[in-house]
């Protein structure tokens, strides 16, 4: 099962910039079953160019790529302009990178392996960050659910809801995106703060208590798991 | 291992000054010696020459006296006094009227004879042969007060040269300690993981040039070698890392797909393990990257209390949901030190993950940050079996997993990677027993 309901219309168009010609092939693919219109070149060379001859949504650009590498790239299409959302694809996921790949200008940044639809969910949040920048924080609300972070209150269907800290912080992060599909690295990242994967499942336990939390007799689980990828507020 | 060299180093010089010190004022003492010999005998020579004119040609006392009158108003001769006395002891003639007897032949006299004008001087006195004796005295003092100003103008002198030699001596102890200081700081600067780190060579042609410029081919040397490593292992994980991304990504296609159905549990299973392949490489890049020191450029003053309390709060409910009992920090003081914090938030999960996975259900897992001395010391405990002391420094190396853990989940590089973090921060991690249980703890330099 794949991320549901959010297939583009009309289809986004997507960049693929990937040397290592199996794992490009298996992005078009996939991207292409989820909807994409995607068009892959094989260096940093045919990459500019492209861009320079077409308009994409998004690019999805390897880290190592020859002739020139993936963060030069980036450098040089923000320097002449071109403000395309951009996802870095590294194998690595070194924290240097990391900010190296931020600084040039990335809006976000995946490591090898992922699952497409974990790329999927990260390609939707930075479209959507293009879309409607930094919402406001004080007050979110979906569906009968409202958190106002800064006061630290939550309510649903107008009864107020206690909760931890960390909870409130997730629950924050799933309404503000209510309707996409949040993965569990991306929480992690977002949540908890971490640059690693824990070992334990840390996002499910909270997931779990949330879900305790706000349940209400005769109401819906607010909560939608998307197997495979992670979770999603019920906008 | 400084401190001793230095020591040394401090002994021979002072060794060294008290020797020539001692050689400088030996040398003085015989110059002096055989100075006063020197003139003595000249003295001598003189007082005889003179004697020998008083007495030539067999003169009686009556000559002797006449030509003692005379010698005394001679310019060349005016400095020595005569005493001429007859059997009896009276004297007959003479210029000096010595306090004690002079004793017969040659000796030295001295102050006390109370001859004005005379400190020291030569004696030299003769029996006549009609039974009288002539005595002649002359100064043996090259200039007045000889002994006193020759001992000022000594202690002046060696002083100046005590002075010079320990200016000398501390200038060569400074000079051999800047250079050794410079060797050293390189040396701990490569410890610390900065092995770009290069002894300032200001003259290749000196010794301490010399072997500045040796020292630093060493460093290149074990930098190429290093740096070889490094890439290998990257290259290695890279390499790998690409084919099984592939593989993962595959599997996970097919576990989504409708028709695997009837063997969708095998295939999530074979994600999972796809998965946990790959946060094994994902951990030993990030130790390899930790072990290369550059994450210290990203160093920030931080509160540790601060940091641990808001990250037990994150854990907090993954340790209550696992059915043990967590102690969150007390966060009562500021703990500040420098570091990386998400490198330091990445360590105590690691920690208490660790101790969630290997303590059995009840475990109580207690999270503490405060101050000791000059020192911030983080310490998560827990009560359960802990580590025997003998396995405890095998379970900070890599893949050190210890045969009790086998066969619960995780790659067993938790440990490592949190004593790799440790080193990063120039702290310390220690594993004791808590008894019962384990207790690791960090420490790190406090700073204002």
């Amino acid at each position: 099962m794949h991320a549901p309901s959010d297939t583009p219309s009309p289809a986004l168009r997507v960049l693929v910039v990937e040397d290592d010609a199996q794992l490009s092939g298996l992005l078009v693919r996939q991207l292409g079953e989820l909807g994409y219109a995607v068009e892959a070149v094989a260096d940093g060379r045919a990459a500019i160019t492209t861009l320079g001859e077409a308009r994409f949504d998004a690019v999805l650009l390897d880290r190592m790529l020859p002739a020139i590498e993936g963060v030069e790239v980036l450098r040089r299409m923000r320097a002449e302009g071109v403000e395309t959302p951009v996802i870095l694809l590294t194998a690595l996921g070194l924290t240097q990178e990391r900010v190296e790949g931020l600084e040039a200008g990335a809006d976000d940044y995946i490591v090898k392996p992922f699952e497409i639809d974990e790329l999927n969910a990260r390609i939707r949040a930075v479209l959507r960050r293009r879309a409607a920048p930094a919402a406001d924080n004080a007050t979110l609300t979906a569906g009968d659910v409202t958190v106002s972070v800064l006061r630290h209150r939550v309510t649903r269907a107008g009864k107020p809801i206690e909760l931890q800290k960390t909870e409130l912080k997730l629950l924050a992060e799933l309404v503000r995106e209510a309707g996409s599909v949040l993965s569990r690295k991306m929480l992690i990242e977002r949540v908890w703060g971490y640059d690693f994967v824990p070992a334990t499942n840390i996002v499910d336990v909270h997931i779990l208590k949330l879900r305790q939390r706000l349940e209400m007799p005769g109401l819906p689980d607010p909560i939608a798991t998307v197997r495979g990828v992670g979770y999603m507020f019920r906008a | 291992m400084r401190g001793l060299r230095l020591h040394s180093l401090g002994r021979i010089a002072i060794g060294f000054a008290l020797g020539l010190s001692l050689a400088i004022a030996l040398a003085g003492v015989g110059v002096y010696l055989a100075l006063l010999d020197a003139i003595d005998h000249q003295v001598d020579l003189r007082l005889q020459g003179e004697a020998r004119e008083l007495l030539e040609g067999g003169a009686g006392p009556a000559d002797i006296a006449r030509r003692i009158a005379r010698e005394s108003s001679e310019r060349e001769s005016a400095d020595i006094g005569f005493l001429l006395r007859d059997p009896r002891g009276a004297v007959i003639a003479g210029n000096i009227a010595p306090a004690r007897p002079l004793p017969i032949g040659i000796s030295t006299v001295k102050g006390d004879v109370k001859i004005p004008g005379l400190s020291r001087g030569r004696a030299w006195v003769t029996r006549l042969s009609g039974g009288g004796t002539l005595a002649l005295v002359a100064e043996s003092e090259p200039i007045d007060q000889h002994d006193h100003r020759r001992v000022r103008i000594l202690a002046i002198g060696f002083g100046a040269v005590v002075a010079l030699l320990l200016i000398g001596t501390f200038a060569l102890i400074r000079a051999i300690r800047i250079n050794i200081a410079a060797i050293g700081n390189t040396a701990e600067a490569i410890i610390d993981g900065d092995l770009r780190a290069r002894v300032p060579v200001e003259r290749p042609s000196s010794v301490f040039g010399g072997l500045a410029v040796t020292f630093n081919r060493m460093l290149d040397r074990i930098g190429e070698l290093v740096t070889g490593m490094r890439s290998i292992s990257n290259d290695i994980a890279h390499d790998l890392r690409t084919p099984l991304s592939r593989l993962h990504g595959r599997l996970a296609a097919l576990a989504s797909a409708p028709e695997a159905a009837p063997v969708r549990d095998e295939l999530a299973e074979a994600v999972a393990e796809s998965e946990e392949i790959l946060a094994i490489f994902a951990a030993i890049l990030r130790i390899s990257e930790v072990e290369g020191g550059e994450r210290r450029a990203g160093f920030e003053r931080l509160d540790l209390a601060a940091l641990a309390a808001e990250v037990g709060e994150g854990l907090q409910l993954l340790v209550t949901e696992s059915g043990r009992t967590f102690v969150p920090p007390a966060l009562d003081q500021m703990v500040r030190v420098e570091g990386d914090p998400r490198l330091l938030t990445q360590l105590i999960v690691n920690l208490i993950e660790n101790a969630i996975s290997h303590t059995p259900l009840g475990t109580t897992i207690r999270l503490e940050v405060r101050r000791e001395g000059q020192t911030a010391l983080l310490r998560i405990e827990d009560d359960g079996p802990g580590i025997p002391a003998a396995d405890r420094d095998h379970a900070l190396r890599r893949f050190g997993r210890l045969d009790a853990s086998r066969n619960t989940r995780g790659h067993g590089l938790g440990l490592t990677l949190a004593a790799a973090i440790a080193r990063l921060h120039r702290g310390t991690l220690e594993l004791a027993d808590a008894g019962p249980g384990l207790r690791v703890t960090l420490r790190l330099a406090l700073v204002a």
